[in-house]
């Protein structure tokens, strides 16, 4: 629907009120005056219809039908108004206005309102238009009976609305003269008022259209302090929503830079998994040349890993992190991050970071410490064989080539565990992360690690407490490598504590995962060596450490360990709830109890 | 909202693209098991080749159901029985790369055959013309799909060049004819993997174009 305009709403107001203000007292006093007309002719009616009465009866008897006609007529011209005599039955016999021998043409008479009224109550009135004068007359009737010669009937004198009553009429026509002047001239009035309004409006409109065309619009004064107050609000308005839009559009084009700059491919899908957006490197992954959007990630990269992941993305999850093979042998890591805010539909950012190159030099690199690690143990073990075999020989007899060897012995044998340490650091690197499905009940596993290093510990004159819960701990381990993380962290418990302080192992089941510590109560780890001491080689104490025979390689072979089980491994120095020690914590997935076992018990 | 029919349609075409892919990354491996003499790599590529089975299957039955319920007609048509005769040709595909990937197993236990360089371009033509098929469906693009049909030739030239040298070795050096008959078969399963990946090509032109170009290779 079109809106109206605000000059037809002001031109319709003016008309409505006009129309309220007249017409309404008009047909008041119309209505009264109308009333009190009518009234009045009744009652003159009546006294008409009386004084008729009087005279047909104290006439003397009228021969024929047509002397009473003639009477009528006499009478009706006399006193101006029409007479009929109506019998019974309707015919009637007489009528002043109506010659003699037409009478026999009239319409049945006995129902007309009046006289049926005077049938009924003895005096009938009515208004009505009369067919044969075209004006309005008032009817009165009254029975009449008795008379000699005549029939009993009903007269009936009809005589016209009064003079007033006819110029009251006529007003009417005045009265809507008037009233089309007066629409007339309001109209024009409320024209003239709107073009008034909307005047001074027009340099705000145009400074509206200004600012729709992001131009800086010009300020007119109108005359009227208010318009100019809003016109100032405006051009207040105007500079502000251009700064908003400058800043969005300069965010707008960083972030466009920064994104097409970024070596990483970044693409956005829409809720329904399209690709809405992709950065020039994104555009180099993909395959094929064509524009990727508005398709799926598997029609554009065509791996099927991705799709699954976006699809999870988009059912979802928040994120997903997954490493993908790109042909031809490119690696990506890819994260698939959900995106959700109240202004955008749900989506996701797709982001390939290409790792080919650090993939290609950490395989170097471990090929590299095999391999030397290879290429030294054959020479190790000829060193470590021929320096005992002298140990024996009559060539250790002096002391001090004694001395010599059994250090020779003792460094060899130092060198052969870290080449050993590193080989099984390459293996547990190059092995993809593998939670092992087999149960295994961790207190055994602990038994052997403790029956391990429990000779070490006796020379230091320390104690190994192992404080286990009840039940046995089923873990989702294998067994080997159990027993070495904590052969590993009591060996350095051992190495690093005071002699004579106790080392504890602890273990606490949780919702998913057991967590094991080891706790000593030696010098304890500054908190700023905490999060390396995992790295290999890493010392926190240089000077001390060569004496100790330490490799440096066991938390790091730990931490793989734990990590390709699925667990996590940290450290807390001091230990909680004391001032000192520390304690190296690990969680290990948990296992249900294996069904041959539960058998056995039962 | 979107119909069901159209749905349907997306999530065939989806299935279609990820069966394509999954295809292309067992060959991919096989080859590469080949190539490393990767026995590992190998065996991975014979456990997951039922995943291709199940999207076979999936496939048919995608198929089936939209032809019986759905009625579809010109294009629509034409790409579900396009959709069925590539999963034919993929999951054919996919059991070479099985094959390839048994020859790999075999090889890796014997010392290691001279090098063949005709079995090597002939990999690398089997898979460029996999990759440019796959690539030709997943974007509709009939300029692709022409160009491998034309590179079958090539692949059947190698093959045979691949067979010669072989009989040559195997003239020449007895000991070596076990791993020879090897290298040939693999050659051979190469040579299949080319000419499906024609019918797959094939199918594409079919899809798009409606004109049938089995052993023609032109429009």
């Amino acid at each position: 629907m079109k809106p109206v305009s605000v000059r037809t709403r002001l031109i319709l107001a003016f008309w409505v009120v006009l129309l309220l203000c007249t017409l309404a007292p008009v047909s008041y006093f119309h209505r009264q005056l109308h009333q009190v007309l009518v009234d009045e002719s009744k009652a003159r009616i009546r006294h008409n219809l009386s004084f008729v009465l009087w005279s047909l009866k104290t006439h003397e008897p009228f021969p024929w039908l047509s002397d009473l006609d003639e009477w009528c007529t006499q009478v009706g011209n006399l006193l101006g108004i029409r007479i009929t005599y109506i019998a019974q039955g309707g015919r009637v016999v007489a009528d002043s206005d109506v010659p003699f021998d037409k009478l026999g043409f009239m319409e049945d008479h006995w129902n007309r309102p009046e006289v049926a009224a005077a049938r009924r109550e003895g005096f009938g009135f009515s208004v009505r238009r009369s067919d044969t004068l075209r004006k309005e007359l008032l009817y009165g009737a009254m029975p009449v009976s008795g008379i000699t010669n005549l029939p009993p009937g009903v007269v009936r004198i009809a005589m016209p609305v009064s003079q007033i009553k006819e110029k009251l009429d006529q007003q009417r026509l005045h009265l809507a003269v008037i009233l089309g002047l007066s629409f007339a001239a309001t109209g024009i009035l409320a024209l003239f008022l709107s073009r008034l309004m909307e005047k001074p409006l027009a340099p705000i409109l145009e400074m509206a259209r200004a600012m729709g065309r992001r131009e800086r619009p010009r300020l007119r004064p109108s005359g009227y302090p208010v318009l100019d107050a809003l016109g100032e609000t405006l051009l207040d308005v105007a500079d502000r929503v251009e700064t908003h839009l400058k800043s969005l559009e300069d965010q707008r084009a960083q972030l466009h830079a920064i994104l097409e700059g970024m070596k990483e491919g970044v693409l956005l899908l829409d809720s329904q998994g399209r690709i809405k957006a992709a950065n020039r490197a994104a555009l180099q992954i993909q395959r094929g040349t064509q524009s990727p959007l508005g398709l799926k990630p598997l029609e554009v990269f065509l791996n099927a890993e991705l799709q699954k992941a976006c699809d999870q993305v988009l059912g979802g999850r928040d994120g997903v992190h997954l490493e993908i093979v790109l042909d031809p042998d490119r690696f990506f890591d890819v994260h698939v991050v959900s995106l959700h805010s109240p202004v955008v539909p749900r989506g996701a950012v797709i982001v390939l970071h290409d790792i080919t190159e650090l993939k290609r030099l950490a395989r170097i690199r471990r090929d590299f410490v095999a391999n030397v690690s290879h290429e030294l143990r054959t020479p190790l073990t000829a060193i470590k064989g021929y320096a005992e075999t002298l140990l024996e020989s009559p060539c250790a007899q002096d002391e001090e080539a004694k001395m010599f060897i059994e250090t020779i012995v003792r460094k060899a044998n130092h060198m052969t565990r870290m080449v050993n340490d590193l080989l099984t650091l390459t293996r547990l690197e190059s092995q993809p992360p593998q939670i092992p499905e087999t149960a295994l009940d961790a207190a055994s596993a602990i038994a052997s690690a403790v029956e391990t290093c429990l000779p070490e510990a006796r020379k230091k004159n320390m104690d190994i407490q192992t404080l286990l819960p009840d039940p046995p701990l089923w873990v989702r381990a294998e067994r080997d490598s159990l027993v070495q993380v904590f052969q590993n962290l009591l060996d350095n418990a051992v190495r690093y504590s005071r002699p004579g302080t106790p080392i504890r192992i602890r273990a606490e089941v949780r919702a998913e995962t057991v967590l094991f510590s080891v706790e000593d109560e030696g010098p304890g780890i500054p908190s700023e060596h905490q999060a390396r001491v995992f790295e290999r080689f890493y010392r926190v104490d240089r000077q001390r450490e060569s004496a100790t025979g330490s490799t440096g390689l066991g938390l790091a072979i730990c931490r793989h360990i734990v990590q390709n089980m699925g667990g996590r491994i940290w450290v807390e120095s001091p230990v909680r709830g004391t001032d000192r020690g520390a304690a190296f914590l690990f969680t290990v997935k948990r296992a249900a109890e294996p069904e041959e076992k539960k058998a056995a018990e039962s | 909202m979107k119909s069901h029919f159209i749905r349907q349609m997306e999530e065939l075409r989806m299935t279609v693209l990820e069966m394509a892919a999954l295809t292309e990354k067992a060959m991919h491996k096989a080859l590469q098991a080949f190539k490393t003499r990767d026995e590992e790599l190998a065996a991975q590529v014979i456990a997951e080749d039922h995943v291709v089975n199940q999207l076979e299957m999936k496939i048919d039955h995608l198929c089936l159901s939209l032809l019986a319920l759905e009625q579809p007609v010109a294009k629509d048509l034409r790409f579900i029985i396009g959709a069925l005769r590539m999963s034919i040709d993929l999951e054919r595909i996919a059991d070479q790369a099985v094959n390839i990937a048994q020859r790999a197993q075999f090889l890796a236990q014997r010392p290691p055959l001279e090098f063949i360089p005709e079995l090597d371009a002939l990999a690398e033509t089997a898979m460029d013309m996999l990759r440019v098929a796959i690539d030709s469906f997943a974007r509709q693009n009939i300029t692709q799909a022409y160009d491998v049909c034309q590179m079958d030739d090539e692949a059947d030239e190698l093959n045979d060049k691949v067979l010669r040298r072989m009989i040559d070795l195997m003239v020449t050096e007895s000991r070596s004819i076990e791993r020879a008959v090897q290298a040939i078969i693999t050659a051979r399963c190469l040579e299949r993997v080319a000419d499906q990946t024609t019918n797959i090509a094939e199918s594409v032109i079919f899809i798009v174009q409606g004109v049938n170009i089995k052993h023609r290779c032109e429009p």
